[in-house]
C-alpha cells in the first residue's frame, strides 16, 4: 500500500469517528440523573422555565432527531447558545481560543525541547549517577499534580523574584509572552516526564545497535551519529508520544489556566461546569475532541513519512 | 546394556530448584512507604484528638505548635488530622477508579483479542471513540454530569479508563493466542473460554498489573485535580487537591497548607511508581 492510499484511508476512518464523537457529546446531556432540563434550570426554576429550557435544547424530541439536528447545526458552526449569558457558544470559543492556543504551542515546544535534551543526556550517560538522578526527577515529575507544580513555581519563583505575573493573560503581545512563562513551564513539568521516559528507552535501545558501533568505528563523532542516524528514529518516538499525550496536554492546560487565572478555553469550561451551562460544556468538549482527532491524524501522517515501513504493510 | 535406538531414557529432573525470585529493593522500598500510608490512614485520625471537619474560627491559620503540629487551616481545623484523614478518601477512591476499569477493560480486551472478528471490531471502534476525547477533560465533564462525589468519579473513570486496559490486554492476548501451548490446549479439546481464562489471561496479568499501578497514580492525581477545580470530592471532606485549593489564597503567609498535601501526593506517586518499576523488572527476570 502506498502512502497516498494510506493517508486517504486514514482520512476516511475519521468520518465515522467524528459521528461517534458527536453522539457521545450529545449523550452527555442525557447521563445527568433525572431530568436534564431541571438539572440545568436548578431547583428554583419554575415549571415554565424548565419547559422553555427543554424546548431550547430540543429535549422533547426523540434522540435520533436530536442527533441529526445537532450534527447539522454543528456542521454549520452553530453549537447553540449559553444558557447563562445567551451568547452563542461559537463566539465564546472564538474569544477564548488565543490564550489556550498560545499555552498549548509554547508548552508543547518547551516540553519537546526539555524532553529531547534530558533524554539524550540520560541515554548517553546510561547507568551513571547523572542518569539515575534524572530518572529520579522524572519519576517525581510524574507523581505531582499539575496545579501543585504551578503553585510551587509561584511560591518558589514568582513571589520571591517578582519577575513573572501570577495571573491573567495581558493585553499586548509582549505581556502575553511574559505571562506565558510560568504556565508553559508548568505544562512542561507535567508533560515532559512521560516523554523523557519513552525517548530515553528508545535512545538506549538505539545506542545498542550495531550500526552505531559501525559508525563509531568509522570515526563519526557522537553528535554526527545522533543527528545523522538516530534523530529520525527518535523523532518517530517523539511524534508518537505527542499523539498519545495530547489528551493529557489539554487537561494540563485546563488546570494551569485555572491555577494562573488565564482567560482561556479551559477556564471557560470550568466556569461553565460550575454554572451548569450545558451548551458551553458540550461545545468546548467537542472542540477539544476535534483537536485531539486532528493531532492523532497529523501524527499518523507524519510518522508515515518518517517511517516508510509502516505503509508497506 | 546398550540401546541402539538412539533414544535415551528421560532422566530424573535435576533436584535443583530455580532460585526464588525476590522483588527488587526499590519495589520493597515502595511497598514499605505505601504500608506507612495505610498505617497513617488507619491509625492517624484515631490517635489525634481532633475531628478533621470540626471548624474553630478562633483558632484559624495558626502556625505549627505543640498542640497543632502542622498548624490549623483557614477554618481553624487541625491540619495534620485533615492531611491524614484524606488518606482514607484519596487512596480508596483512586484504587477503585483504576480497579473497575481494569476488570471491564481486561474482559473486553481479552474477548476482542482472542475471538477477533465482530467482538474485536465493536471493542476497538468503541475504544477509538473514547480515545478521541482528551481523557481527563472528558472525565471532568462526565463527573460533572453525573454529579460531584466519589461514586461519580469512580463511575466516570470506569466509562473512560477501560480503554487503556482493553488495548493492552487485546495486544497481549493476540500475541499469546499464536503460541504453541495454546494450540496444544486447543487440540486437547479444551473449550475456548477455558483456554482464555486459564492459559492465556494469566500470562497477560503482569503487564496489566503494572499498568494498573501507574493508573492508580494517575487517578489519584486526576481526583485531586478535579477537586481542585471544584468538581471532585466536595467540602468539608478532607481531600488533598481540595486542601491545596483552599490553601492557595494563603500561599504567602501559610505555605504549608498548599505544600504538605502536594508532598503527600508526590511521595505516594513515587512509591507506587517504584513498586510498578520493580514488578516490571521482576516479571522480566
Amino acid at each position: 500500500m502506498d502512502r497516498g492510499r494510506f493517508i486517504i484511508r486514514r482520512l476516511l476512518q475519521t468520518i465515522p469517528l467524528l459521528a461517534g464523537i458527536m453522539l457521545l457529546v450529545l449523550l452527555l446531556l442525557h447521563v445527568v440523573p433525572g431530568d436534564p432540563a431541571r438539572a440545568i434550570g436548578g431547583i428554583s426554576a419554575s415549571e415554565e422555565q424548565v419547559d422553555q429550557i427543554r424546548e431550547e435544547l430540543g429535549l422533547n424530541r426523540s434522540l435520533p432527531v436530536q442527533y441529526v439536528s445537532y450534527v447539522g447545526n454543528a456542521l454549520r458552526g452553530d453549537l447553540g447558545r449559553s444558557t447563562r449569558s445567551g451568547r452563542t457558544v461559537t463566539s465564546i470559543i472564538a474569544d477564548r481560543l488565543a490564550p489556550t492556543a498560545l499555552l498549548l504551542a509554547c508548552g508543547m515546544i518547551l516540553s519537546i525541547a526539555l524532553s529531547s535534551v534530558i533524554a539524550v543526556i540520560s541515554a548517553r550517560n546510561k547507568d551513571s549517577a547523572l542518569d539515575f538522578a534524572l530518572i529520579g526527577v522524572t519519576v517525581a515529575g510524574i507523581s505531582i499534580p499539575t496545579f501543585w507544580a504551578g503553585l510551587m513555581l509561584i511560591l518558589l519563583i514568582a513571589l520571591p523574584t517578582g519577575l513573572f505575573p501570577i495571573n491573567g493573560f495581558g493585553d499586548t503581545p509582549l505581556e502575553n509572552l511574559h505571562s506565558i512563562v510560568l504556565p508553559a513551564l508548568t505544562f512542561a513539568i507535567a508533560i515532559s516526564p512521560v516523554m523523557i521516559r519513552a525517548l530515553r528507552a528508545k535512545l538506549v535501545d538505539l545506542y545498542r545497535q550495531d550500526f552505531v558501533m559501525m559508525s563509531r568505528a568509522a570515526g563519526l563523532s557522537e553528535n554526527a551519529i545522533l543527528y545523522r542516524h538516530l534523530s529520525r528514529h527518535a523523532a518517530i518516538t517523539l511524534v508518537t508520544m505527542i499523539s498519545v499525550q495530547v489528551g493529557p496536554m489539554i487537561f494540563v492546560s485546563v488546570v494551569s489556566e485555572k491555577t494562573y487565572a488565564r482567560p482561556g478555553l479551559g477556564e471557560a469550561l470550568v466556569n461553565a461546569v460550575s454554572q451548569r451551562d450545558f451548551p458551553v460544556i458540550q461545545g468546548i468538549t467537542l472542540v477539544t475532541a476535534l483537536f485531539v482527532t486532528a493531532v492523532h491524524l497529523t501524527a499518523d501522517i507524519v510518522i508515515s513519512f518518517l517511517n516508510p515501513w509502516m505503509t508497506l504493510k | 546394556m546398550t540401546d541402539q535406538s538412539g533414544f535415551t531414557a528421560p532422566t530424573e529432573a535435576p533436584a535443583v530448584r530455580a532460585p526464588r525470585k525476590r522483588l527488587p529493593g526499590k519495589a520493597r522500598f515502595g511497598l514499605a512507604i505505601i504500608g506507612l500510608y495505610f498505617l497513617a490512614g488507619i491509625f492517624g485520625p484515631m490517635l489525634l484528638p481532633f475531628d478533621p471537619d470540626a471548624a474553630n474560627i478562633l483558632q484559624r491559620l495558626r502556625p505549627p505548635s505543640a498542640q497543632h503540629w502542622l498548624g490549623t487551616d483557614q477554618l481553624g481545623r487541625d491540619f495534620l488530622a485533615r492531611l491524614l484523614y484524606a488518606i482514607r478518601i484519596d487512596l480508596p477512591v483512586a484504587f477503585l477508579a483504576a480497579f473497575f476499569p481494569m476488570l471491564i477493560g481486561t474482559a473486553l480486551g481479552a474477548v476482542a483479542g482472542f475471538f477477533g472478528r465482530i467482538p474485536d471490531i465493536v471493542v476497538s471502534r468503541s475504544a477509538d471513540i473514547v480515545q478521541a476525547f482528551p481523557v481527563y477533560v472528558f472525565l471532568l465533564v462526565l463527573v460533572f454530569a453525573l454529579g460531584s462525589g466519589a461514586t461519580s468519579f469512580i463511575l466516570a473513570a470506569t466509562v473512560i479508563a477501560w480503554v487503556g486496559y482493553a488495548r493492552l490486554v487485546r495486544g497481549e492476548v493476540m500475541r499469546l493466542r499464536e503460541m504453541e501451548f495454546v494450540a496444544a490446549a486447543r487440540v486437547s479439546g479444551l473449550p475456548p473460554l477455558r483456554i482464555l481464562a486459564t492459559h492465556v489471561l494469566p500470562n497477560a496479568l503482569p503487564q496489566t498489573l503494572i499498568y494498573f499501578m501507574s493508573d492508580i497514580v494517575m487517578m489519584v492525581l486526576v481526583l485531586s485535580s478535579l477537586s481542585f477545580l471544584g468538581v471532585g470530592i466536595q467540602p468539608p471532606t478532607a481531600e488533598w487537591g481540595r486542601m491545596i485549593a483552599e490553601g492557595q489564597p494563603f500561599l504567602r503567609s501559610q505555605w504549608i497548607l498548599s505544600v504538605a498535601p502536594g508532598l503527600m501526593l508526590m511521595v505516594f506517586g513515587i512509591a507506587l511508581s517504584l513498586v510498578a518499576d520493580g514488578l516490571d523488572e521482576w516479571s522480566r527476570k
